[in-house]
């Protein structure tokens, strides 16, 4: 019975754990310009964040290798650190748009603005880091991000002509308004959203804080392999709602409340309530992991002692790279850059980056010397390289695309 | 000075620094530019206009709470305000454009300050006001639907 | 002398693997090696694995690498040369990771994270549990 609600609640963790303010605004965006027709997007990020993460988290179960220690040992020493700036980049720029994200859902509560509750999350996010266990910041946050799943009971509360809403999602086209570059932006960011490097980091570096073995092979099987999909089933839920309510309005989507608004119609305050909750809790915990996440990426890169197992006193440095994270990414909110143009240029420049990291994954899941019997089997491999050629794809484009549309303008 | 006007200042303050930053509004050169402008324009307006509309009908109906209509309602003003001020600072390039710009200046300021109306309205608790300046908006819509056809 | 529980290639696959204290703590990555040639000329030997910024700064290599080895430089108590562990140090090698005996604890490894303890994290509250 224990076991059945660990796995419950490490399951349940997975699905809450996948959104966050990158899904929320990319899903809330795209849904209300370009309808269900780029559902694909989501999907094609969602099977990558699977193979990934089950690659990752395998390398960690079974070898006790979370991803940067994989990356210095395979990738070599300089473009190791080039990639751990990369990622300590994303990870700040990430960490301000969930923390913008997280003033966002308050202001939509107390109706003072977000910037003004910024320092009082930043020290709420380093009390949480400093003082709670890894598993209540990991677990707590993700049952309680469950109540996003308030958007897909509001689809079905809508007046939702269901056929041309799957119409548009299988047979995707770009609507005749937008151009081809701004299209494929949008694309690209929500691949971005769905594969975003932190959670990676994070994922894996979880398993090994968990102490997790060969045996927990199953519980981590269940997390990638039903949890994230059905994380990726919640994103396009939030699409959908903007695309019934927000698109024949001609809307525009520049902040999180607009993405709320469907609830509210569908389900009134009730729902309402459940949506902001769900959206202050996504965002909090997504903001401790990527802090989380560039402690131990550095840490890891360093050879240093890491994990939130250890006290501050332990694993020092792992402490002071968190508390510094936590300073600058508060410092980048605190600048006044809209958190929405924060959010689209990380999940964007997130997908660029996904290969740095998913190729020394993939070598070493193929490794007999660390994964024994466990290394990938055929199915994983072509998964792994299909993925891979998508990925590097996707980061030629992207900073093109990224100029040329002036960030989806 | 409430909280929020304090954040709104702040933010005020930030945007210049970008305007600044992004080397100013470049001139319009051709008369089919003006024309995409004023399209994309009337466009960007109406749609933020009609999300306050419906959020005020919403709440009007218990629908939403006033701390989140206020939020949806003052961001669609400010918006509005923006893409009114940056629409502003295009010079039209011919007499045709100045004649196109005459068209879309009345419902696009009808606009603004319906919006205005609105927000001050509900964050009286006025439902009246608010049901009045619903009715504001209507008629700058209705005229701005055209203007998001034109020159295509 | 340590116990090599693997056949390396070339001897260079030691670099940037995993170091740890006889007590399991993680101390840090090779950095660098260092190999003696002995005095009857013979092959060189590899005698020491070397840590720290002045020994992984000349790695990275070109300004970034330059300035890396001169903050080094200047924060470390011994200056240019970096933290030295004599193989006779090294309990256990395999690809993975490197094992130190206890008697290596006062070369220096433990510096960094001793220091950053005591100066920033038992200053801040609740730090010093």
């Amino acid at each position: 019975m224990k076991r059945i609600f660990a796995v419950a609640l490490g399951l349940v963790t997975a699905i809450g754990g996948f959104v966050d303010i990158g899904n929320l605004v990319t899903s809330g965006v795209t849904g209300a310009r370009f309808s269900m027709s780029l559902t694909w997007a989501i999907v094609v990020g969602t099977i990558g964040m699977t193979v990934y993460a089950e690659m990752a988290g395998r390398v960690a179960a079974v070898a006790g290798r979370p991803v940067f220690h994989v990356v210095r040992e395979r990738l070599g020493v300089r473009f190791g650190l080039f990639n751990l700036l990369a990622c300590c980049l994303l990870n700040l720029l990430t960490l301000a748009a969930e923390i913008g994200g997280i003033g966002m859902a308050l202001e939509l509560v107390s109706d003072v603005s977000y910037l003004l509750w910024v320092p009082l999350i930043a020290l709420a996010l380093w009390g949480a880091l400093w003082r709670l266990p890894f598993k209540v910041i990991e677990n707590l946050f993700g049952v309680i991000g469950l109540s996003l799943l308030v958007f897909i009971v509001a689809l079905f509360w809508l007046p939702v002509d269901w056929g041309s809403l799957t119409s548009s999602a299988l047979h995707p086209s770009v609507p005749p308004t937008e151009a081809y570059t701004t299209y494929f932006f949008y694309a690209v960011s929500l691949i971005g959203a769905c594969l975003v490097p932190y959670q990676i980091i994070f994922f894996s570096s979880g398993g090994v804080e968990e102490g997790w073995t060969r045996s927990s092979m199953f519980q981590m099987r269940l997390n990638t392999i039903v949890g994230f999909p059905l994380g990726g089933v919640l994103s396009i839920a939030i699409m959908a709602t903007s695309a019934v309510v927000l698109q024949p309005l001609g809307t525009d989507v520049g902040h999180l409340s607009q993405v709320g608004l469907p609830v509210a119609l569908a389900l009134g305050k009730v729902g309402l309530a459940f949506a902001i909750v769900g959206f202050f809790a996504a965002t909090f915990a997504a903001g401790a992991e990527a802090t989380l996440s560039t402690g131990y990426a550095v840490s890891q890169y360093f050879g240093w002692a890491w994990g939130k197992w250890l006290r501050p006193s332990s694993a020092p440095q792992f402490h002071v790279i968190c508390l510094i994270t936590m300073i600058l990414g508060t410092m980048l909110v605190l600048t006044t850059i809209d958190p929405i143009t924060i959010t689209l240029v990380a999940v964007v420049l997130g997908a660029a980056a996904i290969p740095l990291t998913f190729l020394p994954v993939l070598v070493i899941a193929n490794d007999r010397d660390y994964l024994g019997d466990q290394v990938n089997g055929r199915f994983a491999n072509v998964m792994g390289v299909v993925f891979l050629a998508v990925t590097v794809v996707v980061s030629v484009v992207t900073l093109p695309l990224l100029f040329w549309t002036r960030g989806g303008a | 000075m409430s909280l929020r006007v304090i954040g709104r200042r702040i933010v005020a303050g930030a945007v210049p620094l970008a305007l600044l930053v992004s080397g100013c509004a470049s001139p319009s050169p051709t008369m089919s530019d003006f024309q995409t402008k004023t399209r994309t324009t009337a466009r960007a307006v109406a749609g933020t206009a009609a999300v306050a509309q419906v959020s005020a009908q919403a709440w009007s109906r218990g629908q939403l709470t006033d701390a989140y209509a206020d939020t949806l309602v003052t961001e669609a003003e400010d918006d509005v305000s923006s893409i009114i001020q940056t629409y502003d600072s295009r010079q039209p390039p011919t007499a045709a454009a100045v004649a196109l710009k005459g068209r879309l200046d009345k419902p696009l300021q009808d606009i603004s300050s319906a919006l205005t109306d609105l927000r001050i309205a509900l964050r009286r608790n006025d439902r009246r006001g608010v049901a009045q300046a619903v009715a504001a908006l209507r008629q700058p819509l209705t005229t701005l639907g055209p203007l998001q056809q034109v020159g295509l | 002398m340590a116990e090599w529980e693997w056949e390396a290639a070339t001897v260079d696959q030691l670099l940037d693997v995993q170091i740890y204290a006889a007590d399991g703590e993680p101390l840090g990555k090779v950095d660098d090696l260092e190999f003696t040639t002995p005095s009857d000329g013979g092959a060189p030997v590899l005698t020491a694995i070397l840590c720290g910024p002045s020994a992984f700064g000349p790695r990275l290599g070109g300004l970034v690498g330059l300035t890396v080895w001169a903050i080094g430089r200047r924060l470390s108590p011994t200056g240019s040369d970096p933290v030295r562990v004599p193989m006779t140090q090294v309990d256990r090698v395999n690809r993975r990771e490197i094992r130190l005996r206890e008697s290596a604890r006062p070369l220096g490894t433990h510096r960094f994270a001793d220091w950053t303890r005591e100066h920033i994290v038992c200053q801040i509250p609740g730090g010093s549990r």
